[in-house]
């Protein structure tokens, strides 16, 4: 017969309860996460509870992604900075000549609109991008400003003063969420500029929208793309365009205009 | 413990600056090398708060990410039990 000795019994003891308290805690983060999943304000509490406790963080971390930056142009070679240089006197020149003929359709835009009584004088709020794509894994950007600064649930994101890139779903005390007009699934109402004709554009991630309209419709590549209403923003130009005899439509995928990576701030429309 | 404390440091470094994709594969690959590699599930957890969407959707909401660090916890502890190599 085997004698069994106490301490041999017990061996396994310390590895048990070990296993335990793992299973207590996966049991933990499971229910949190499940009740954060199914129920809407569990969700909210949670949320708002981890956003506001680790806002300072992101914060800093922003603020130390700035200073690597001006740090690391500092040892830019000088001659990529020679070409940058004119690229950008170049383009200045261009963009003077479009602002001359620009700045008579605005003056002209404004008195019809004071004729019409909508008054084209829109405030921002503005904010600064904690967080953007790629660190998020969706088509949404973190900014620092929140409830505090009067930033409210739908407020339109524009950037470079007539961009539209997305609208608020979600507002904390010192932070709010933006989903892009890219984020899948995301509907936006749009006009093709030159065509004159108005769609739905459908997020499809990564900063691409797609837009279906009748096969009919001619529409040549880097034809504007804006929104609908009263007053509107660009949302991109039309990129690849996909048309089959045989669809009675045709496909129009375009990017936003804006290099995220780039964007520091954006203006919460009021 | 120092190479857990780096390590830590390491992951946090990715989630704040680095594309999602390199914290995820970060995370698995320590959640495999290290034992209840709980600093994983938290990042998940505050992940999830700041990137879910407030509609009910399991791809895009609340839970994903912290449910799957779990899952992934789980299973390689069970597989680290069974196998004994790590």
């Amino acid at each position: 017969m085997t004698k069994i000795y106490p301490q041999n019994r017990d061996r396994f003891a310390p590895e048990r309860s070990k296993r335990k308290i793992k299973k207590t805690w996966i049991f933990i983060f499971a229910v949190l996460a499940l009740l954060g999943a199914t129920n809407g304000e569990a969700r909210n509490f949670a949320v708002k509870t981890i956003v506001i406790a680790t806002s300072p963080v992101f914060n800093f971390s922003r603020f130390v992604a700035e200073k690597k930056d001006n740090v690391f142009f500092l040892f830019k070679n000088k001659q990529s900075l020679d070409e940058e240089l004119n690229y950008l006197r170049e383009r200045n020149i261009e963009l003077e000549n479009e602002i001359i003929l620009l700045e008579s359709a605005k003056k002209e835009n404004e008195e019809l609109k004071i004729l019409l009584s909508r008054p084209d004088k829109k405030s921002y709020i503005l904010g600064s991008i904690v967080s953007r794509p790629p660190q998020s894994p969706y088509d949404m950007i973190v900014l620092d400003a929140g409830s505090d600064n009067g930033v409210k649930q739908g407020m339109r994101a524009i950037a470079y003063g007539s961009v539209l890139i997305g609208h608020v779903v979600e507002v904390f005390p010192y932070a709010s969420k933006i989903k892009l007009v890219s984020y899948p699934g995301e509907e936006t109402n749009l006009i093709m500029e030159n065509a004159k004709i108005s769609a739905i554009g459908l997020g499809l991630g990564g900063g691409n929208i797609e837009v279906k309209i009748p096969g009919s419709v001619k529409i040549n590549s880097g034809d504007k793309i804006i929104t609908e209403g009263a007053f509107h923003h660009l949302l991109g130009t039309a990129d690849k365009i996909e048309a089959d005899a045989l669809n009675p439509f045709q496909k129009i995928i375009f990017r936003m205009p804006v290099n995220l990576n780039e964007l520091q701030k954006i203006g919460l429309e009021k | 413990m120092r190479e857990r404390i780096i390590t830590d440091v390491f992951v946090f470094c990715l989630f704040f600056w680095a594309p999602w994709w390199w914290t995820a594969a970060a995370v698995i690959v320590f959640i495999i090398l290290f034992e209840n590699y709980w600093e994983g599930a938290a990042l998940a957890l505050i992940a999830d708060s700041f990137y879910s969407l407030p509609e009910i959707s399991f791809w895009r909401g609340f839970g994903f990410f912290t449910l799957s660090s779990l899952l992934i916890l789980y299973a390689s502890s069970f597989a680290k039990s069974k196998i004994k190599i790590l």
